[in-house]
């Protein structure tokens, strides 16, 4: 199957050189110039040069590839990149003086001759020179800008025709399968949240008040107070002497990080969604440095069991890129989901969190969730913006500033 | 018996089983010359398991399985000492690891208490129980599984050190289209799968490494290695390079390697292609180097900076 759909325009003059060929070649039989050879020799190499031009046309794309390889490019805002396509010409038939025509999201800036094309399209042109049964590497770097995806929307390839009399334009069928994620800006918050009480989980830890009853990894020497069923007989038999298991400390010290991307009272996005966004970047990586894990609810609709943006509980560093592939990900000319119904999934989820950190407009309703999950344990921290700064509060103070 | 001859028997025994992945097999043989263990990861699906299983038979020696889930102790692993009514006195029960070959079967799912209790058995090819020290027989592999996608929930990531005690950390692609067409007929004609048969013993075994160890590294080879393992600790995406414990890895590799190929010598080619798959679990990424590339793309990095010595140093 043909990777590219083909629109051929030609002007006049190629039409019109069929036309003067034919009546060369009619005239020419009839001695109407007494000049018949002369006739029929012009005649012949304008039908020639239609003939060979028409192949041209029909046959350019017949072996025309375009590499079109899974690739992913991450990267920050402000950094460069370079995206790499193969066009490869399996066929005899040279291209030369075409032009590679590509529409993409306006996050990222390619080349310098980028322009807008609409609101968030943009277009890029670049030169492209193909001999027959050569392979060639196209280059574009590109600067990403703006959070977000960057896809190439369109990517179309405008050959001059042979002897320049029309245009062949070669608009790839496919989807480009190249993608750019822009990650967000880390902005720093000041986290003031004291880490004193915790609750029994499934982390296990060196230092904590609970312990793991069914993870016993050894035995120690008796000591008055241990209960009876602690005792490992067998380790006692063989030492003759009392043995007590000695069993995993646990804890769970995860983070619930909730964010409200609605206005108050609207279905809209509100517009301080970059800052909420580098705000949950900013408390995934910390959480990640420290070693803490976190799971993030966003009410952007999805669809699955879990109808809106969910990143599931997790640590480390790859739990940390795919939060920020999440948030990349929100797309802010989409549609945003209730947040009542991220609240109520967050509840039931609440009860293993010891924390959980709000983002966003905060509304009367949310704040009765959040006190009955304080009321399990649970210490809930509400984000506040002044003067370009952002903090979080604890509920309490939070109901206290709102009254 | 030559070493190349000695792989495409194992290839062949293996292909009546696992269809493709030929390469995977060769790597596995590298590390097995080496007495190294290998850490298999790939998508749910593409045959690790079988793969392990069969390279385990056609060694004439023992095979234990360990199945890790989270409730797995790490004296399920190592053995216990348990007391015998009859004899009314302790008897020592050596777990799974005492083998030739072992399949760590979903080794992320095991805690990190469990997954550490494999280090002394991989480095030092012995296992302590109650101050009891069992010696493990020659040849012995850890061949481990791990499914990448795998959620959190439920699993663990390996430690640093465990990962570095890995020889070489493969990941299995799917099969190409005509492969898997194969693999489809085998299944639709076939009512019960083949299995291999042993084809070396473990007198072959260390007469193979014994050869492997005769190939040469020239010094450009040599310094190569050096440059490649001294550019990863420098990397700015790199927290933490490949360690001492990496290079030896990569030089034994690369030494198999080029007696697989019928080759009494080394090609800077051969680190090349050995260096992503030794040395790319071994590094540990910084943050942001983690949310832009993985290992094997920041190896291939490492590679392209480095230079590559001319081939007339390398001959000898």
């Amino acid at each position: 199957m043909k990777q590219f759909h083909k629109d051929i325009k030609n002007d006049r003059f190629y039409y019109g050189l069929a036309i003067i060929a034919s009546f060369f070649i009619f005239f020419s039989f009839f001695g109407i110039f007494g000049i018949y050879s002369s006739l029929m020799l012009i005649g012949i190499f304008l039908y020639v040069i239609y003939f060979i031009n028409h192949l041209y046309e029909k046959n350019i794309d017949r072996k025309l590839a375009l590499i079109n390889l899974r690739q992913s490019i991450r990267l920050y805002s402000g950094e460069t990149g370079q995206l790499e396509f193969h066009l490869r010409q399996n066929g005899w038939l040279p291209m030369f003086g075409a032009r590679l025509v590509m529409t993409f999201d306006s996050n990222i800036q390619m080349g310098n001759q980028s322009k807008y094309e609409s609101m968030n399209i943009s277009t890029v042109e670049k030169r492209l020179n193909l001999f027959g049964r050569e392979s060639r590497k196209i280059s574009i770097p590109f600067t990403a800008t703006k959070r977000g995806i960057a896809r190439v929307r369109s990517l179309r390839i405008e050959i001059p025709s042979l002897f320049g009399y029309g245009k062949i334009t070669l608009t790839l069928k496919e989807l480009v399968k190249a993608e750019i994620l822009v990650y967000p800006e880390i902005k720093k918050v000041h986290l003031n949240h004291r880490s004193k009480h915790q609750k029994m989980g499934e982390y296990q830890t060196n230092f904590s008040i609970f312990e793991d009853p069914i993870t016993s990894y050894g035995t120690r020497d008796y000591a008055p107070g241990d209960p009876l069923n602690r005792i490992h007989w067998k380790s006692t038999a063989k030492k003759q002497v009392f043995q007590t298991k000695v069993v995993e400390r646990v804890n769970q010290r995860s983070w619930l990080i909730l964010l409200n991307v609605r206005t108050k009272d609207s279905p809209a996005f509100t517009d301080r969604i970059e800052n909420l966004i580098s705000t949950v970047a900013y408390l995934s990586r910390y959480a990640t440095m420290k070693g803490i894990p976190y799971e993030l609810l966003i009410n952007v609709p999805k669809r699955g069991n879990v109808s809106f943006y969910h990143v599931s509980n997790g640590y480390g560093r790859d739990h940390y890129a795919h939060s920020l592939e999440v948030l990349a990900r929100v797309n802010t000319q989409g549609l945003t989901a209730s947040f009542n119904s991220c609240l109520a999934y967050g509840k039931s989820i609440g009860r293993s969190h010891p924390y959980v950190f709000h983002l966003g407009e905060v509304e009367q309703s949310f704040l009765a969730s959040y006190q009955e999950m304080e009321n399990t344990g649970t210490s809930v921290y509400v984000m506040h913006e002044r003067f370009q700064t952002t903090w979080f509060e604890s509920l309490k103070s939070h109901q206290e500033v709102a009254k | 018996m030559e070493t190349h001859q000695f792989v495409k028997d194992v290839k062949d025994e293996i292909g009546k089983v696992i269809i493709g992945n030929e390469d995977t097999v060769e790597w596995i043989l590298n590390a097995l010359i080496n007495e190294g263990h290998v850490l298999l990861e790939s998508v749910p699906g593409t045959g690790k398991t079988t793969l392990a299983k069969s390279i385990a038979r056609t060694i004439d020696g023992d095979f234990n399985r360990i199945q890790f889930t989270p409730d797995v102790l790490p004296s399920d692993v190592t053995g216990i000492h348990f007391f015998n009514p009859k004899e009314q006195q302790f008897e020592l029960r050596v777990g799974p690891v005492v083998t030739n070959v072992l399949l760590a079967d979903e080794i992320n799912r095991a805690t990190p208490r469990t997954q550490s209790s494999l280090l002394e058995v991989m480095e030092e090819k012995q296992v302590t129980i109650d101050r009891e020290t069992v010696k493990i027989e020659q040849p012995f592999i850890v061949l481990a599984t791990q499914n990448p996608i795998e959620s959190q929930q439920g699993t663990f990531d390996l430690p640093e050190a465990q990962l570095d005690r890995f020889f070489m950390k493969l990941e299995m692609s799917y099969p190409e289209v005509e492969e898997e067409r194969r693999i489809m007929q085998a299944h639709r004609t076939e009512t019960e799968r083949p299995t291999p048969s042993p084809i070396f013993t473990k007198e072959n075994m260390k007469e193979l490494s014994e050869k492997v160890r005769q190939v040469h590294i020239s010094e450009a080879v040599e310094n190569y290695i050096l440059d490649i393992v001294r550019t990863t600790r420098e990397h700015p995406y790199i927290e933490v390079g490949a360690s001492p414990r990496g290079t030896i890895a990569l030089m034994k590799s690369v030494q198999a390697e080029a007696a697989m190929r019928n080759r009494s010598y080394v090609t800077p080619s051969d680190v090349k292609k050995m260096a992503p798959l030794v040395l790319s679990h071994r590094m540990v990424l910084t943050l942001e180097g983690a949310t832009k590339h993985n290992q094997k793309e920041i190896m291939g990095e490492v590679l392209q900076q480095v230079n590559v010595p001319v081939e007339h140093s390398v001959e000898r």
